[in-house]
């Protein structure tokens, strides 16, 4: 018994850049891009790295401290950069509460725009402390700092929630019907027995049984079916199947197992990202408390740029 | 929930802002650091506005309300800050941290010298090395010039405030007596003070000033117990010799010391010590003892100077005693530097002591002999004059008085032992020459005498016919070739004697011999020439040839003026006489064929 291809007979699935998942993860990689751009630019190009490692005691008498200090030439522009960087993820808070403003752009892109200035405008913040972590002021750093780590967080939660390509949340049932598509899509392929006791008993692994299963499962078990899916991989590479169709069981059998899993996970997962609002929002007042002090003052001693 | 979170944000900001106020820390919550030690005091909010100003950050103006020496030295364009901007906090970086340095300078690159009024040279130069030696105080400005900033006076203001009036950086304080210049005191030390040590006059150590030096008695004591001596020292002593010192005013005396005089230690002429008490100076025998006996009585001062005893060399007595009007016998020439004894013989050696010299100069002839020994055994009888100068012995300046025309020429500078031989057995004399013999009539002129005769007889006995004294290198200057049978025409006349002239080894009229050869010689060609014709023209060269020349450019067949006139007068005449081998009259070889058959066929082969 050969397998055929199951392209033939089913509908396709949507493209991979809908995938709310995938989005947010090409953010990530701009996000990566643009703060290693900085920070070559920073470090290399200004010689930042010799400014930064000098100790604090001497780092008045380098040439750099002109330029790199907190209300240095460059090093004041990485505050301002920084602060307005960081007022874009506020931004997408009031898009999302303000009624008015529901038809200004989608949930996806004002996500994918506050993600990406959430993790380059704290590296904007660092430069500008200049790894000096003094006063009031201080207070505000740590808690961006908490508020960008716990963004990670956030976004781990998020992509775990399925949702529409416009970013709305899916019904149980929607995603029900969603793992018996792919399902069907599997079983028209006519694949040898031995291949589906395998993904059988792979979506068995991977798929919790119990009702409510635990936190630690959510954040823990992706890495054990990642293992697990490089196992059926080399199963089914085993069975003979053409490189194409591999690629395609592999691409179904892992959007499965994750829908099954969001699904399982779904009661949890939302709960927690409740919680994580709670923690994520009143950091930012702290923060932007403090700094518009730090602002204000520091305008009020005469620390304007450009004017020196 | 969140709402647990709010207060827990808020209690969490207001406790930890009332407790930095409650600490007094306040202004940490808006300092961006720690100030620096310096400036500790000024930490908390409340001192903010000592440095910054509202809306124009940390102005000068701030800080030199504080800083006022600096801003007087801003001022004034002095010292480090002597170009100092409008911005104290380019160079000066706050908030740093509480160990952070304010002013940081290399001390190895500092120039003390160009940024302070204070260079660090001389001794001070190794402070360079840590500041710290000098500046006890945080505050450079805190201290002075002034060189009791660090040191101790230890004439404890007794000598001023002006140091450097007598110390200079340039040596220890222990040293500062090698270069003290004593000349800028109302006592500049001379001569043989130079040389005593400060303690010997500042007995105490301590007092430089107003010690008393107007006499000499202020330090020194008199050894001179005669009153006769002048109060004043320096009539006779001066700072720059010893205490024995000559230099006393004996100009003043009847006797100035002049000459050797002035060299003669004082107590050779006051014997008893006491200089006041007079000595007879108008006799020189009152020191002087006279060493010429009876031989000379009188003033010394005719012969002698006081310049030195010696009687020899141009300073000496010589040069003023003239030998020639006072004995009669001028020393001219050799005689000039010959020392007095030599002639004098009775005077001692110069090794005998003063008391014991004899210095008799009576008893010398001016006769030559008297010194002189005569090599010619008198042959030439006692005038030595006659011959000899004083200049030297030698005798070139002789003329021989008879046959000036024999002496003339090559003779003239024969020297005279070339004639005057050594007769008998030759001894040296005191000149070193040998004993000579001069006859009073001379050897005989003839050349035999002298000469011998190269010619071996060839030539007869009168030289003179062609030699002549002034020919040189016995060139024969009278001789004409055309005296002899064989005169010189045409090329012989350029031909070099010995061409036909040869040396050769054989009998000679005198004997056996090698001589050139000049008599008998044979007059015909063959004797010099070879005859290339082999015997085809005869003996009779002169024929066709001269002494001109062998070439015979315009000979003419005589008798055949027919043969000749057609083409056979335009031939060269090798077309007829070739050049050929065979048999000759005087033999066979190669010669041109002279004679030639007169028949066509001779020349024409196969006619």
């Amino acid at each position: 018994m050969s397998a055929t291809t199951m392209t033939a007979t089913t509908p396709p699935v949507g493209p991979a850049s809908a995938n709310p998942v995938r989005a947010l993860g090409h953010v990530l990689v701009l996000s990566g891009l643009a703060v290693a751009a900085i920070a070559w630019f920073v470090l290399i190009q200004l010689d930042g790295w010799s400014y930064y490692s000098t100790p604090q005691s001497v780092r008045g008498y380098s040439s750099l401290h002109k330029v790199l200090r907190p209300s240095g030439r460059v090093g004041h522009l990485f505050g301002i950069g920084g602060f307005l960087l960081m007022t874009v993820p506020v931004l997408y808070s009031i898009r999302k509460k303000v009624r008015s403003l529901r038809n200004v752009g989608s949930m996806k892109t004002w996500l994918e725009v506050h993600i990406f200035c959430g993790i380059v405008g704290p590296v904007l913040v660092t430069f500008h402390t200049s790894f000096r972590f003094n006063g009031v002021v201080s207070v505000a750093y740590w808690s961006m700092v908490a508020v960008t780590l716990s963004g990670f967080v956030g976004r781990y939660l998020y992509v775990r929630i399925p949702r529409s390509i416009r970013g709305l949340e899916l019904t149980r049932n929607e995603l029900d019907a969603r793992a018996e598509e792919l399902s069907e899509r599997l079983l028209s392929a006519q694949l040898p027995a031995a291949l589906v006791t395998a993904i059988a008993a792979f979506e068995h692994r991977a798929v919790p049984a119990e009702t409510s299963p635990s936190i630690v499962g959510l954040f823990f078990g992706e890495l054990r079916v990642r293992r697990e899916m490089n196992v059926l991989r080399r199963d089914i590479e085993d069975a003979g199947v053409s490189a194409e169709l591999l690629h395609e069981i592999v691409d179904v059998v892992s959007e499965r197992a994750s829908l099954l899993r969001h699904s399982a996970y779904l009661t949890v997962t939302k709960s927690l990202f409740d919680v994580w609002h709670v923690f994520h929002m009143p950091l930012v007042y702290v923060m932007f408390g403090i700094v518009v002090l730090h602002v204000a003052f520091t305008v009020y001693m005469g620390y304007i740029p450009f004017i020196y | 929930m969140r709402t647990g979170w709010w207060v827990l944000m808020a209690m969490l900001v207001v406790a930890g802002s009332a407790r930095a106020a409650r600490a007094g820390q306040l202004g940490e919550l808006v300092s961006p650091g720690p100030l620096a030690k310096a400036h500790a005091a000024l930490e908390g909010v409340r001192n903010c506005s000592s440095c910054h100003e509202a809306g124009r950050r940390v102005t000068v103006a701030r800080c030199l309300t504080c800083h006022a020496p600096i801003a007087d030295r801003i001022a004034r364009k002095a010292g480090v800050h002597r170009s100092a901007g409008a911005d104290c906090v380019s160079c000066h970086v706050e908030h740093a941290g509480r160990d952070a340095e304010l002013r940081q300078f290399d001390m190895r690159t500092f120039n003390h010298s160009a940024d302070t009024p204070f260079p660090l040279d001389g001794m001070h130069a190794p402070l360079a090395r840590s500041c710290a030696m000098c500046h006890k105080q945080r505050s450079f400005l805190s201290l002075k010039t002034a060189c009791s900033s660090c040191h101790t006076d230890v004439h404890k203001g007794a000598l001023g405030p002006n140091c450097t009036s007598c110390h200079t950086t340039a040596v220890p304080f222990a040293k500062t007596s090698g270069v003290f210049d004593h000349s800028r005191t109302r006592f500049p030390l001379t001569g043989s003070h130079k040389q005593v040590m400060c303690v010997q006059c500042h007995t105490s150590g301590q007092q430089f000033r107003g010690l008393a030096f107007e006499s000499c008695a202020s330090c020194h004591m008199s050894p001179h117990r005669s009153s006769s001596f002048p109060a004043n020292c320096a009539t006779c002593h001066t700072t720059t010799d010893s205490w024995s010192t000559r230099v006393v005013a004996h100009d003043k005396t009847r006797f100035p010391l002049v000459g050797a005089h002035a060299q003669v230690a004082c107590e050779k002429c006051h014997v008893s010590g006491d200089m006041a008490r007079p000595i007879k100076a108008d006799q020189c025998s009152t020191c002087h003892a006279n060493v010429h006996r009876d031989s000379i009585k009188g003033d010394c001062r005719t012969c002698h100077t006081e310049t030195s005893f010696h009687v020899t060399g141009p300073a000496g007595a010589a040069a003023k005693f003239d030998h020639a009007t006072r004995t009669g016998f001028a020393l001219e020439g050799k005689h000039a530097a010959v020392e007095c004894r030599k002639c004098h013989t009775s005077i001692s050696a110069p090794a005998v002591p003063l008391a014991r010299k004899n210095v008799d100069f009576s008893g010398a002839s001016t006769a030559c002999a008297s010194c002189h020994m005569d090599p010619h055994k008198a042959e030439n009888g006692m005038r030595c004059e006659a011959c000899h100068r004083p200049a030297t012995f030698d005798v070139k300046a002789f003329q021989h008085p008879n046959h000036p025309e024999f002496y003339a020429g090559e003779h003239a500078t024969v020297a005279c032992v070339k004639c005057h031989v050594p007769e008998g057995r030759l001894r040296p004399v005191r000149t070193g020459q040998a004993l000579v013999a001069f006859s009073p009539v001379g050897p005989p002129t003839t050349c035999r005498s002298c000469h011998s005769d190269v010619h071996l007889g060839q030539l007869g006995t009168a030289c003179e016919t062609c030699h002549d004294v002034k020919g040189a290198r016995f060139a024969a200057v009278g001789f004409a070739h055309e005296r002899t049978p064989f005169p010189l025409t045409g090329r012989h006349g350029m031909l070099e004697c010995i061409k036909c002239h040869a040396s050769e080894t054989a009998d000679f009229p005198a004997g056996h011999g090698t001589a050139t050869r000049f008599a008998p010689m044979q007059g015909a060609c063959s004797t010099c020439h070879k005859d290339p014709h082999l015997g085809q023209m005869g003996a009779s060269c002169d024929t066709c040839h001269s002494t001109a020349t062998f070439s015979l450019p315009n000979y003419v067949h005589r008798g055949m003026d027919d043969f000749f006139g057609g083409v056979h007068g335009g031939l060269a005449c090798q077309s007829c006489h070739k050049r050929e081998t065979g048999s000759f009259p005087s033999g066979t070889g190669t010669a041109v064929r002279y004679r030639v058959g007169r028949t066509c066929a001779s020349c024409h082969k196969g006619f």
